[in-house]
């Protein structure tokens, strides 16, 4: 009710156009570009894109090479002709590997040039360099794992089990009513896979429970001095959460 | 998950753990949520938008439950909300007294998720579901090698309520097909035959997972309900209800 701009920013999924023949392949990419807050709209070759884009601007296409008539490339190339289209970033996604076709895209305008099958942080950070004015390196997902910050129990002296709500390699969101001052440090044991990763955070924003459109409450924390081993780790996590039960590309 | 309107909630508690709870649970629900901690607070937002329902609580500071109930029946403006008493009043006559007033339904704390979900969707909707769909995802194996279940194979389930499943699969079978199904809860195999009431193939236009809705037919209640107990632990374990 009040944020309401706020609100429409969180709701408004933006649009990729994901060109490609094989089921299979849509079926895994369109799965993983969902995960990662997309709106997928899904069309099987570059003339039905192109006619799409007639009436709908998406904010990235991700496109195979090998389509049947029109190619991939082709597709690049006049979506990058066209002075109403050449602003939306093209990424090809593909199973063909040659290294001529890799220069002949990034020389026609291409935004990134993946081969099949694509981890997900690299398919994240195409998309983010692509469509964002400031990237984002690492990939925030949505879990549910307890936390607990600092080393004492919260007031009371019950042991309230906090949990992250949203996390990446450089920090995380904690859910809590009690959000801690702002630029203060703490030590933090997040549960990953039942193993407790022992980390320092500071926080650096905050937000409580408060009138109107319901936000959930708590803190974002920035991981201070995390070691390589504690990264690793993060970064597998994160992975598995985003692929875990998408099967493999072809 | 739903092509469903998603519906606005408008929560009212003077204790901010139960609003966390409330408003948590809810958007799990696929529900929008407002909270106010009082009625003057509730009744200043709903000068800005309307929400669908108001959920609230008796027991408020300053303005109490039931005149807020009352002062809403008497707006012209406020009258249609559907207004859902949510409390740990127990004195009987109170309900008898919202009642009067008409308000949607009277619920007494703690209430069970299933119970307050069925009695939004009740007021709500002009089909409303009867359970909560869990988003979830569970390894399950349908089919039993037989000309009619089709071969076995294991497929994730990516909803789950106590009616049945949406099996994701880039090779759902046709309506009216009846499969055996076999996932595991907590260690616990269910067994139970579904029938599938629609399908959805992966093909151009917006992305939807490709799969199939099945509703359970032949199940034993002890799965049901331990399906029912087992969304129940997803929906709220980790999230504490004072008191």
């Amino acid at each position: 009710m009040t944020d309401r701009k706020e609100r429409m920013a969180e709701e408004k999924k933006r649009l990729a156009l994901l060109v490609d023949g094989y089921v299979k392949d849509l079926f895994a990419t369109g799965m993983l570009l969902q995960r990662l807050e997309y709106d997928v709209y899904i069309v099987n070759s570059a003339e039905d894109a192109l006619q799409l884009m007639e009436t709908a601007m998406p904010a990235l296409v991700m496109t195979e090479l090998s389509l049947p008539r029109m190619s991939g490339l082709e597709l690049l190339i006049r979506i990058k002709q066209e002075p109403r289209l050449k602003q939306v970033p093209v990424i090809i996604h593909t199973s063909a590997g040659e290294p001529r076709k890799e220069e002949h895209c990034l020389a026609s305008g291409c935004a990134g040039f993946l081969k099949k099958p694509v981890e997900p942080d690299a398919l994240y950070r195409a998309i983010q360099q692509a469509t964002e004015a400031t990237p984002r390196n690492n990939i925030r997902v949505k879990v549910l794992l307890p936390v607990m910050v600092g080393g004492q129990a919260q007031s009371g002296g019950v042991l309230s089990t906090e949990y992250v709500s949203e996390l990446s390699e450089d920090g995380i969101f904690v859910r809590t009513l009690h959000p801690r001052p702002l630029k203060a440090e703490h030590p933090v044991t997040i549960m990953i896979h039942s193993i407790p990763v022992k980390l320092r955070a500071v926080v650096l924003r905050s937000h409580s429970l408060g009138v109107g459109s319901f936000r959930e409450p708590g803190m974002g924390m920035k991981f201070i001095g995390i070691s390589h081993t504690d990264r690793e780790l993060i970064r597998n996590f994160i992975k598995g959460h985003l692929m875990k039960d998408i099967p493999a590309q072809g | 998950m739903s092509d469903r309107e998603i519906r606005t909630v408008l929560l009212v508690d003077s204790s901010a753990s139960i609003l966390l709870y409330l408003a948590m649970l809810l958007q799990r629900l696929e529900y929008r949520v407002a909270t106010a901690r009082n009625a003057e607070e509730a009744l200043r937002m709903m000068e800005e938008s309307l929400p669908m329902i108001v959920v609230t609580e008796l027991s408020l500071s300053s303005m109490s439950g039931i005149a807020f109930l009352k002062h809403m029946k008497d707006q012209p403006r406020f009258k249609a909300i559907p207004v859902v008493v949510l409390t740990s009043e127990t004195d009987p006559g109170m309900k008898d007294t919202c009642a009067a007033l008409d308000c949607a339904a009277y619920l007494v704390k703690p209430v069970e998720p299933a119970v307050l979900f069925r009695t939004i969707q009740t007021i709500s909707e002009s089909i409303p579901r009867e359970h909560i769909r869990l988003a979830t995802s569970l390894k399950v194996v349908v089919g039993d090698g037989s000309l009619i279940g089709g071969c076995k194979r294991t497929e994730y389930a990516t909803a789950l309520s106590e009616g049945g499943l949406y099996v994701r699969t880039l090779y759902p079978q046709p309506r009216n097909t009846l499969t055996p199904v076999q996932f595991m809860l907590k260690g616990r195999e269910i067994v139970a035959k579904a029938i599938v009431l629609y399908s959805c193939n992966l093909g151009e236009g917006p992305f939807k997972e490709p799969g199939m809705g099945m509703k359970f037919v032949e199940i034993i209640d002890a799965d049901r309900g331990a399906i029912r107990e087992f969304i129940k632990e997803q929906l709220t374990s980790d999230l504490a209800l004072p008191g």
